[in-house]
């Protein structure tokens, strides 16, 4: 088992035509479709199926995870949290990416983080094309790599961070700012979908 | 249908704008001026008949049109020469809008149907005063 951990603001690529839910200008947007990207606005068809352009620097993801009715330790990312921001949930569909919170006792005794996901699944060739969303900041996650080749990214609010307690982490992952994020964005698939899950 | 476009973002006439963040209205007791950035390719998808809608969602709450106009090409004209270009549009129902909540302003560009949106500005974060 590997670990690595860090700080940082998130961004998040969204693929023209994706749904993802988020916030924006004290409004709630569930299942939001990206339809174009002029200038710094985002042009998004509502689910009622209005159309609205709101600034990128305006939106934040709403996504939460929730375990679901199935006992196997297994969920979907739910769209819209009621409370809060920090969510490491995004559109997971057709990124590669699987979520799940599991119901223990946490790692090693540690407090339940906030957020848990999971990265079983290899990505998909390709890389996205836009990136328009962020994540609020600042959030701590720990990503646990396991023999059978999955991960665990536990997602903390960085003021209640219990700190890593298991042993230090093998490695740092530096932040990225939005520019090299968006300058990275046309490095493979595999690398994108390493930062928008995790960087 | 033809992709929406996208303006730059409107502003109060006289009331300075933010970077980022809730705009803050100070209401007078004239109506206000709500100023919408025109460009050439807004000006050139423009037929008359079109409409311009404004409307007001408090947080939580349901929206609200606050302002309608079937705009003519003199109008239109004046916006796109005048400098910079901009649309002007009389706003006087604020006033009777309840100060506490904040709103989402959302303003648009439809055809003479309303359905169909041609061009709309970014949405606006309000809070008045």
């Amino acid at each position: 088992m590997n670990a690595l951990v860090k700080t940082t603001q998130q961004f998040i690529p969204v693929v023209l035509g994706e749904r993802f839910s988020f916030k924006a200008d004290d409004q709630e947007y569930s299942n939001a479709q990206l339809q174009d990207i002029q200038g710094g606005s985002a042009l998004i068809r509502t689910q009622a199926g209005q159309t609205e352009a709101i600034s990128l620097e305006s939106m934040r993801l709403l996504v939460t995870l929730e375990p679901n009715d199935r006992n196997d330790n297994t969920s979907t990312a739910t769209a819209v949290a009621s409370g809060g921001e920090l969510a490491i949930g995004f559109p997971l569909a057709g990124l590669g990416l699987k979520a799940y919170t599991r119901q223990y006792g946490g790692i090693y005794g540690l407090p339940e983080p906030a957020f848990q996901g999971a990265v079983p699944e290899l990505p998909p060739s390709g890389a996205p094309s836009l990136t328009v969303v962020t994540i609020a900041v600042p959030v701590v996650m720990e990503i646990w790599s396991y023999s059978d080749g999955s991960q665990n990214v536990n997602v903390y609010p960085a003021d209640s961070y219990p700190g890593f307690r298991a042993g230090p982490p093998s490695r740092y992952i530096p932040g990225v700012t939005r520019g090299e994020f968006e300058q990275n964005d046309k490095l493979p698939q595999h690398d994108a979908i390493f930062r928008l899950s995790y960087s | 249908m033809p992709t929406p476009i996208i303006t730059q973002n409107v502003v109060f006439k006289g009331q300075p704008r933010p970077r980022s963040g809730v705009y803050t209205i100070k209401l007078s007791s004239a109506c206000e001026i709500l100023q919408v950035p025109m460009t050439q390719a807004i000006y050139q998808v423009y037929t008359v008949g079109d409409k311009w809608q404004v409307s007001v969602q408090p947080t939580g709450g349901a929206l609200q049109i606050i302002y309608l106009e079937v705009t003519t090409q003199a109008k239109m004209d004046f916006a796109i020469n005048s400098t910079p270009p901009t649309f002007n549009m009389e706003i006087c129902l604020l006033k009777s809008l309840s100060k506490t909540p904040t709103y989402t302003l959302r303003v648009s560009m439809t055809d003479s149907t309303g359905t169909n949106i041609k061009a709309l500005a970014p949405n606006t974060l309000l809070r008045l005063t």
